[in-house]
């Protein structure tokens, strides 16, 4: 009863409310502006900047991630690379490890008789720093058969000729993919060193960024002995995408430069009886060419000798260390579905993170330019309103443009109603 | 709602737009005086809002009724008008005019009742203004112009059950707005 009291009462509030009297007046005076309207031509109905209305936003949001991808490319995120970091200014090798560029050592540098440069190394911990490389002039100097530090797996052939060992040279070409570079790149250097072995060559091109596109080229000489290992030791580090191993059986070849070798020592032996003999000066003279060239000969056979002896000793270990981001192990198939959907989704993470603060920087960037334009805003904005304010002043018309939402300055003058106006139909 | 009568007034015809627009000119002025609070300004507003109506009725596109699309262009017309520095001005010059000792006509009979009267409506007016501008249309028809539910659904292109139920809702959601006695 009371709800249907409240209902009544409630409608006849609302049609006293509404109970208002229309003027006659107002119906015919619309009456007559439209047909007044009618007289000039009907516009064609244009939509209110619709161009603006979506080229704005999409302008706004662009400018926004293009910002942010130029604030992060433009922005260094790294200052310098820690991957490889002398301790003290060193000549050469350590000023260029400190900053930051690539240091490409090569193995002559390495087994050269530079002891600055080695020491250099040693430092960069390139190479054994208990200078298990004999690098001593008995090595790299005259006599072959004088008892060589290697310890390889051979028997050092003897200049008779004699080979009690074969000598086979094992190298090994390794390619990793690592998603953390900076920690397999010292575990590779480490694991190297803690072998017996040395880095010869290391170049890294790229820079530490959220690229991750970073890639080393590493020229290891791991003793032969140690070389399976190693290998072994390598599956800790990322993830091996390739491995060629190859063994060349130099056996023939250091026996006959072996045996050729002992001939000329015996040549030499001979010449060296002859010189001693010899009177006539022109004899003397063609002796000692003879001798000369025969030396050279001994020179370069036992360099030969040597090399292989190297090489035997110590393998040639070729490994590329490639950077490879989250997003990258995704689209690597050889992974599990679950390795890939984790990579993924932790590309996606960092590359969502990254693009934020690249955004917090580009706003920060800008935070100048959007000052000078606040300023002019405060210069422009008050002069505006006041145009508005004389032109509001001015008599008031109909507008001669108007559509539905368009702000009017001005109330509209009432027109003049027409004498007959028609009655305006009732529901 | 006529097709051909909207095709026409889309043309620009202008007798087309009247006899489309004619039905729905109380609603459009009832809101302009319900924001407004002026007869005068209101008068003015609603004039503006139909022929805003006229020039724009090219673009109309039969999203909403034609009263809901009136009652909108009228809002806008009268956020305008409240907005512009004019009005403003006009009103301060009433106001100076009543300090001065001007008082218009009331044909209330009592001070009391007088008051009574304006301060419910003025709590209803309150109330209304904050329904939905199509509530506040169905209201203004229904109870101003006094149509019928069927000529409701014409107007409003509902069938008459959505109108019924549109029209109780609205009411409902006016008590709840409605402060407590």
């Amino acid at each position: 009863m009371d709800n249907q009291n409240n209902r009544d009462a409630l409608d006849q509030a609302l049609t006293n409310l509404y109970q208002t009297d229309i003027p006659d007046g107002y119906r015919a005076a619309w009456r007559a502006a439209v047909q007044r309207e009618e007289q000039t031509p009907m516009k064609q109905p244009t939509r209110k900047h619709p161009v603006w209305r979506v080229a704005l936003p999409i302008a706004a949001a662009l400018v926004l991630v293009f910002g942010a991808i130029t604030a992060g490319n433009l922005i260094p995120t790294v200052v310098t690379d820690t991957l490889y970091s002398a301790p003290a200014p060193q000549p050469n090798a350590a000023r260029k490890a400190a900053v930051g560029t690539p240091y490409a050592a090569t193995e002559s540098e390495a087994s050269g008789a530079n002891p600055t440069d080695y020491a250099a190394l040693s430092s960069l911990g390139m190479v054994p720093s208990d200078n298990s490389i004999q690098l001593t002039d008995s090595q790299t100097g005259e006599a072959f058969g004088g008892g060589s530090a290697s310890s390889g797996t051979d028997t050092q052939a003897a200049p008779s000729g004699t080979v009690t060992a074969a000598k086979v040279v094992r190298t090994v070409d390794l390619t990793i993919a690592t998603t953390t570079f900076d920690a397999d790149s010292d575990a590779i250097t480490k694991l190297a060193l803690s072998t017996g072995g040395y880095i010869a060559n290391v170049s890294v091109n790229g820079e530490a960024s959220d690229r991750m596109d970073r890639t080393a080229y590493y020229s290891l000489r791991i003793p032969s002995a140690q070389l399976d290992s190693f290998l072994a030791g390598l599956a800790d580090v990322g993830r091996v995408t390739y491995r060629n191993e190859t063994s060349t059986d130099m056996t023939t070849q250091y026996s006959d430069t072996s045996t050729r070798l002992k001939t000329q020592q015996d040549k030499m032996t001979r010449l060296q009886e002859l010189m001693k003999q010899a009177i006539d000066v022109s004899d003397l003279l063609e002796i000692e060419s003879e001798i000369a060239d025969t030396q050279y000969e001994i020179d370069t056979l036992q360099s030969s000798l040597l090399t292989i002896d190297r090489d035997v000793d110590k393998s040639s270990v070729t490994l590329t260390l490639q950077e490879q981001s989250a997003g990258d192990t995704a689209k690597t198939v050889e992974l599990s579905l679950w390795q890939r959907i984790a990579g993924g989704f932790t590309a996606s993470i960092r590359a969502t993170g990254t693009f934020l603060q690249n955004l917090l920087v580009f706003l920060v960037m800008i935070l100048p330019a959007l000052a000078v334009i606040a300023l002019v805003a405060a210069i422009a904005t008050p002069l505006l309103r006041a145009r508005r304010r004389r032109r509001a002043a001015t008599p008031v018309q109909l507008p001669e443009t108007g559509e539905e939402g368009k702000p009017a300055e001005t109330p509209v003058a009432t027109p003049e109603a027409p004498p007959t106006p028609p009655e305006p139909p009732k529901a | 709602m006529s097709e051909l009568l909207l095709q026409k007034a889309q043309n620009g015809d202008a007798d087309a737009f009247t006899e489309l627009c004619a039905p729905y000119e109380g609603l459009v002025y009832r809101h302009c005086l319900q924001m407004l609070k002026n007869p005068a300004d209101a008068q003015d507003a609603a004039q503006e809002t139909l022929l805003r109506a006229y020039r724009s009725i090219g673009g109309y596109r039969a999203a909403s009724s034609i009263p809901t699309w009136l009652f909108r262009i009228a809002h806008n017309v009268c956020l305008d008008v409240l907005k512009s520095s004019y009005y403003r001005r006009e009103r301060f010059s009433l106001e100076t005019l009543r300090e001065g000792g001007f008082e218009p006509a009331d044909p209330q009979p009592t001070p009391e009742s007088r008051y009574v009267r304006q301060s419910e409506q003025a709590r209803l007016n309150e109330a209304i203004t904050r329904l939905p501008q199509e509530q506040q249309a169905l209201l203004s028809l229904r109870y101003g112009d006094g149509l019928s539910y069927e000529a409701l659904a014409n107007a409003l292109g509902m069938n008459l059950g959505t109108v019924k139920s549109k029209l109780s809702r609205a009411k409902e959601k006016l008590r709840g707005l409605l402060p407590k006695q």
